[in-house]
């Protein structure tokens, strides 16, 4: 069996902002996905935990008592994670402006914790058994989905596959109760079947699919996806399609000759966050810019179609209050990942137009990177 | 670039639209408070000024507002939040996306803050408030219209260049009436009330701008969230339900949750607010844009 799992954040926020987990373990046969609730707080760090908890141990279930435990490792990871604030706050590389940051995040996260303040996150996870058989455990609205061919099966512990926005979910702090009751079960290895562990948008967008008969077309769409650019292309492409626009995980659990579990594909999120830390940052912090990712596939002569990345420019320029200088690093940054080749100067970003931004585009050798 | 005013669509103060756009990163709201800094803010109002009840309320408020959207690392930058206080001279007070807020109060107090300990009993905690806005000292006209001017702008530039974001919020925090340039406050009250009505029909894809206010003058009781014009006897309260929003469909089930007294018709105003009424107004008219935010 191949396992391929793929991640990605928010429109308009970064890797590091992504409160979806996952983990993969072949030594236990055990996989998980976790999403942390927005409407909570370091729902990072249960979201690791819970799937660190289910995939490390065979025998890990979400009993209350598992997740009391759980939730004092929580509170010890809050507590390192301001510690480790203070320190940077004392070090003399920290400058003036993030002394000033630091300083409120410290803040924040000691109120939180004395007004206890907890995290939420859902659950969803399957542990292959002896004997062809796999038993499931979810809590929310993350999903599994079991996709014989024909038919899509959707297991999450909402009722009636509702999807909204309070979906059940464990609670970090031990004395609430969280929401909702896990569901468990047992199923059988049918051949040639393929499972999905999925987060809520893609839950949700699969189970509408449902309705309109369309669900196998989406469904060959995620089987085909064969590198971490290509599942950055599908979440936008459904996205447009209507797609909710929200933290993102998909893990492919494909069958081959083999009944041995193995890794294929496997985004690593911390990888996509520290590259994100070294990379240079925009002048101001106004709403994340969308990356370049958007650019289409190329044409025949590897050609970016001007058209599409202006107007992405445009629209990203003009979604903030001080445009000029966010412009200019769109344009020092796309020139280097893109290697374009400088022919004329770029206009003042007051007398751009969506035509000029093509035409100054169009000057531009474009060479895409293979 | 789109011609100014191509997305500003002025239609008549319609309950067709539906302002239920959530605030997010992809889609941030604007909330702008205007905040009366004139003379009579002077004046005593539950145990303290006026000017030092409204700039708690707001700076509470604004400090919430980033605790619901921190998740740990950072605050999301969800909303613009914008606060423009008004006596002769119209001022920005503070202004900036919620990391750049959080960022930058002007400095820190200690309050002390109850709250139940856990285990069935409530115990007294110090807490350290990030300050913004600070009340006033000196005596000032109120220039009512200045302020909403400002706004205006401010909201008609945000609509012209994010026609797809959540509509606006205005909520004005006053405790009497436009008085400025030496006019009879009663022309003051109409020229305010044309200006606040073009406002009210400026619009996106989500729907109207919204403006609630909230009176910080208990002479006349405490009237919440009313839908009948005379159920406030004063001129000045008949004024400013005047240039209140009717409360929307969409904010029906934020009401509920607070337990606030809102059915058809009733309009985003308070008069006679109290503490816990100023935030909840001011919490309220901002819940519809940030959702239901926590556990």
């Amino acid at each position: 069996m191949k396992i391929n799992a793929f991640i990605t954040h928010k429109k308009a926020e970064r890797f590091m902002d992504c409160q979806d987990r996952f983990s993969v373990n072949v030594d236990t046969k055990s996989i998980a996905v976790s999403d942390g609730m927005g409407s909570s707080w370091q729902q990072k760090i249960w979201a690791s935990l819970l799937v660190e908890a289910f995939t490390s141990d065979s025998s890990w279930v979400p009993t209350r008592e598992n997740i009391s435990r759980l939730s004092y490792d929580w509170k010890k990871g809050v507590e390192c994670f301001i510690n480790e604030l203070e320190q940077r706050q004392t070090s003399p590389n920290c400058s003036d402006i993030e002394k000033k940051q630091i300083l409120s995040q410290i803040y924040r996260n000691k109120r939180n914790l004395l007004e206890r303040k907890s995290a939420g996150a859902t659950l969803v996870g399957i542990r292959f058994l002896d004997g062809d058989k796999f038993e499931t455990t979810v809590l929310g609205d993350s999903c599994l989905i079991v996709w014989d061919g024909t038919k899509a099966e959707f297991l999450t512990s909402q009722n009636n596959c509702e999807f909204d926005s309070y979906p059940d979910y464990f609670d970090s702090d031990p004395l609430k109760e969280g929401k909702g009751t896990v569901k468990n079960e047992v199923f059988n290895i049918e051949k040639n079947t393929y499972l999905f562990l999925v987060s809520d948008p893609f839950s949700e967008f699969l189970w509408e699919r449902t309705k309109d008969n369309k669900i196998k077309d989406y469904i060959d769409e995620l089987i085909n996806l064969s590198s971490h650019e290509d599942f950055e292309l599908l979440v936008d492409k459904w996205r447009r399609e209507g797609m909710g626009n929200d933290d993102t995980t998909a893990i492919i659990i494909s069958q081959d000759e083999s009944n041995v579990l193995n890794k294929g594909i496997i985004d690593k999120i911390e990888e996509f966050i520290e590259r994100e830390t070294s990379s240079v940052k925009p002048a101001n912090t106004t709403p994340q810019m969308v990356s370049s990712e958007n650019v289409q596939n190329s044409t025949n002569n590897n050609e970016v179609n001007p058209e599409d990345l202006s107007k992405e420019i445009y629209h990203n320029c003009r979604k903030t209050w001080s445009g000029i200088n966010i412009y200019n690093v769109i344009i020092r940054s796309l020139r280097q990942k893109l290697k374009i080749k400088k022919t004329e100067s770029k206009s003042k970003f007051e007398e751009l137009t969506i035509n000029s931004i093509r035409e100054v585009l169009n000057n531009y050798q474009i060479y895409k990177k293979s | 670039m789109f011609p100014k005013g191509i997305w500003n669509k002025k239609i008549k103060n319609s309950q067709t639209m539906k302002n239920d756009m959530q605030w997010s990163s992809a889609t941030p709201g604007l909330l702008i408070i205007l905040l009366d800094q004139s003379g009579s803010m002077l004046h005593d109002y539950e145990g303290t000024t006026r000017t030092q009840f409204a700039s708690t309320a707001v700076n509470k408020v604004i400090d919430n507002i980033i605790q619901k959207n921190f998740d740990g690392d950072a605050p999301k930058n969800r909303c613009f939040i914008s606060v423009i206080g008004y006596n002769h001279n119209v001022k920005e007070l503070c202004s900036g996306w919620l990391k750049d807020l959080d960022a930058s109060p002007l400095r820190y107090e200690t309050l002390k803050k109850k709250q139940p300990d856990g285990a069935g009993g409530i115990i007294e905690i110090e807490v350290t408030q990030p300050v913004w806005v600070e009340p006033i000292q000196d005596d000032g006209a109120t220039n009512m219209l200045g302020a909403f001017k400002l706004a205006q702008d401010l909201v008609t530039q945000w609509i012209t260049d994010n026609p797809d974001r959540p509509a606006p919020v205005i909520i004005n925090i006053s405790d009497g009436v436009p008085y400025y340039n030496g006019k009879d406050p009663r022309i003051c009250m109409q020229e305010t009330t044309t200006l606040v009505n073009e406002i009210m029909n400026l619009s996106n894809k989500d729907g109207n701008v919204l403006v609630f206010n909230a009176q910080i003058d208990t002479s006349n009781g405490t009237v919440k969230y009313p839908s009948d014009r005379n159920s406030v006897s004063q001129e000045e309260a008949k004024f400013l339900f005047d240039i209140t929003s009717v409360v929307p469909d969409s904010y029906k089930s934020a009401a509920e949750k607070n337990q606030l007294p809102i059915k058809d018709g009733s309009r985003g105003c308070v008069f006679g607010a109290d503490g816990v009424d100023l935030i909840q107004l001011i919490d309220f008219g901002s819940s519809k844009g940030q959702g239901d935010r926590e556990l």
